[in-house]
């Protein structure tokens, strides 16, 4: 193995010993061997890259973290997979995530919770968690994650790294184990924006096993990294924004004047309040439901964990009720509900006040290029201990609003803002859809603004 | 409330313990300030979004022969397998 490569396994080790954010390495030597030397001018080539384990790998276990899936070892890669070898990436290590990507914590994870590199006793936040750990600590530059609710970009507000979802169908799922179809997304971290335009030009692109993939043409993401702001609209989430106060409240308002002198036009838009209150239920609703369906074929009987019965239905029984952790049967149990009360009477709801969600943003983008708001307000939960106190309106309107862009499709990215008492926080900036090119700029022009996280300047060298 | 809670879990082949019921239960009940606001809203005369966009088009696929998975692979994660086949407990008796 080049001696390059085998020194950052090394240190992905050692950085992992405290993380806990692996659930299985990868074997390199092979890799390297099947590289095909034509791609040695490409970008990526021999470079590094995490995979979340919800994402099939061929020959390489793949366990969503699920004691379900414990032993499961795909016999496909998924598209984005297929992307990465093709574009020169050596995989390094599958990484942990809530249990089937049920979660914002990374608690429920078979491996155990996955640590915060800024404050080890608190979460790195999830359902991406491993991958955002890994890239946050300096370990590895690039990750894969996927994006349900806000689960690669809360982690990215969390800690200090670029978290990027695209638009609904600009990068095939197929091959992903799902949470809930019509809200999954994949996506990916790296620790600055050029990176993060030219990594979605690798796995982007319409793939016809994904159905929901969409056809448009692949952009050269990076030719729109200008810096220029001038004439561009920014529409400040008021909902948010007033329910901001002290250092946060600061930090907004600080890169909302250097928005302006670069020629930026703020505005500030304001959603109806009784939609931006209903999200989180029209979220939970529509993924638990989704959930019901999507788990269905984790029956014991297949593949992954088996557990003795005299009938098929006691192997699936047994299996589901001692394969699943308690964070994912409440999910499903509640999905099942909303299904069956009044004949999904809450489900049907769900569905309208998502076309209402829709159609408000649609109306709002009609006025903006870019929507603003902050990453996330509430420390990252304590890993053992009380959750800190949130109260329903911070909960409903700030801490999990970032679900809009999964309700929508619309492409979202979060990229480091500040630090508030030794901890990072994000900014998160939302574009129309499909105009991926437009919203890196926008990002681009904000991380020269803010600058370079200080303290991954210093683990960059560690970087080989 | 706990009986329909059992009935739910039974149906997606989970069982749950009398404490779990409980739980389930509280969790339930602790869901309804998150539900109350999607419950109030006046969605009346909306038609229901099942996804993002709604441009979206079913492709058809050729038909035409492809190399598939050779059935060792496919059986490769199967715990019980016999002559190329996935073995469960015998339905019609």
């Amino acid at each position: 193995m080049y001696p390059q490569i085998k020194r950052q396994m090394e240190f992905i080790r050692q950085e992992n010993e405290a993380l806990n954010a692996i659930v299985t390495y990868a074997e390199i030597a092979p890799q390297l061997a099947e590289l095909d030397p034509a791609l040695a001018q490409q970008p990526f080539y021999q470079a590094l890259i995490a995979v979340k384990d919800n994402i099939c790998t061929k020959g390489l276990k793949t366990t969503a973290s699920s004691r379900l899936l414990a032993d499961y070892v795909p016999i496909y890669d998924a598209t984005v997979v297929e992307k990465l070898k093709q574009a020169g990436f050596i995989i390094a290590a599958k990484t942990s995530l809530d249990e089937l990507a049920m979660g914002g914590n990374n608690l429920s994870a078979a491996t155990g919770p996955v640590a915060n590199p800024y404050d080890l006793t608190r979460v790195a936040g999830g359902s991406s968690g491993g991958s955002a750990a890994l890239v946050a600590s300096g370990a590895i530059k690039y990750a894969l994650g996927s994006d349900t609710g806000d689960s690669i970009r809360k982690p990215a507000s969390y800690l200090s790294i670029v978290g990027v979802k695209p638009t609904y169908g600009r990068i095939s799922r197929f091959g992903v184990i799902p949470y809930a179809a019509s809200l999954d997304h994949v996506g990916y971290f790296t620790r600055d924006v050029r990176d993060a335009a030219k990594l979605l030009q690798v796995l982007a692109g319409h793939d016809p096993k994904d159905l929901t993939s969409s056809t448009k043409p692949v952009e050269d993401y990076e030719s729109y990294l200008t810096n220029d702001l001038q004439n561009v609209t920014f529409g400040v989430l008021a909902n948010v924004y007033e329910l901001l106060t002290g250092e946060h409240l600061a930090a907004l308002d600080l890169l909302i004047k250097q928005l302006a002198e670069k020629g930026a036009i703020i505005r500030f838009i304001r959603l109806k309040d009784e939609l931006m209150e209903a999200m989180l239920g029209t979220y939970y609703v529509l993924a638990n439901s989704e959930a019901t369906a999507n788990s269905a074929n984790l029956d014991g009987l297949r593949f992954g964990l088996q557990l003795p019965g005299e009938t098929y239905q006691a192997v699936m029984k047994n299996t589901r009720t001692a394969g699943f952790s308690w964070a994912v049967k409440k999910r499903l149990i509640f999905g099942n509900y909303a299904l069956e009360q009044a004949e999904g009477e809450l489900y049907q709801q769900a569905l309208k006040a998502r076309q209402l969600i829709i159609t408000e943003f649609e109306s709002s983008f009609a006025e903006i290029d870019c929507l603003l708001t902050i990453g996330h307000v509430a420390k990252p939960a304590l890993i053992k201990g009380p959750a800190e106190p949130v109260s329903l309106k911070e909960n409903l309107i700030i801490e999990n609003s970032l679900v809009f862009a999964n309700l929508t499709g619309y492409p979202s990215v979060t990229v480091p803002l500040t630090f508030i008492e030794g901890l990072p926080v994000g900014i998160n900036l939302t574009a129309k859809p499909f105009e991926e090119g437009k919203l890196f700029n926008y990002c681009y022009a904000v991380e020269q603004l803010v600058g370079l996280n200080p303290e991954m300047k210093r683990r960059k060298s560690y970087e080989l | 409330m706990k009986q329909l809670i059992k009935q739910l879990a039974d149906n997606l082949m989970i069982e749950l313990s009398d404490a779990e019921v409980e739980l389930m239960a509280q969790e339930l009940e602790g869901l309804k300030p998150i539900l109350a606001p999607l419950k109030q809203l006046d969605t009346q005369g909306i038609k229901p979004r099942r996804y993002p966009f709604t441009d979206q088009v079913s492709e058809l696929v050729l038909d035409e022969v492809k190399e598939q998975y050779p059935v060792e692979e496919l059986l490769a994660n199967t715990k019980n397998k016999q002559a190329d086949l996935v073995v469960v407990s015998q339905v019609v008796k």
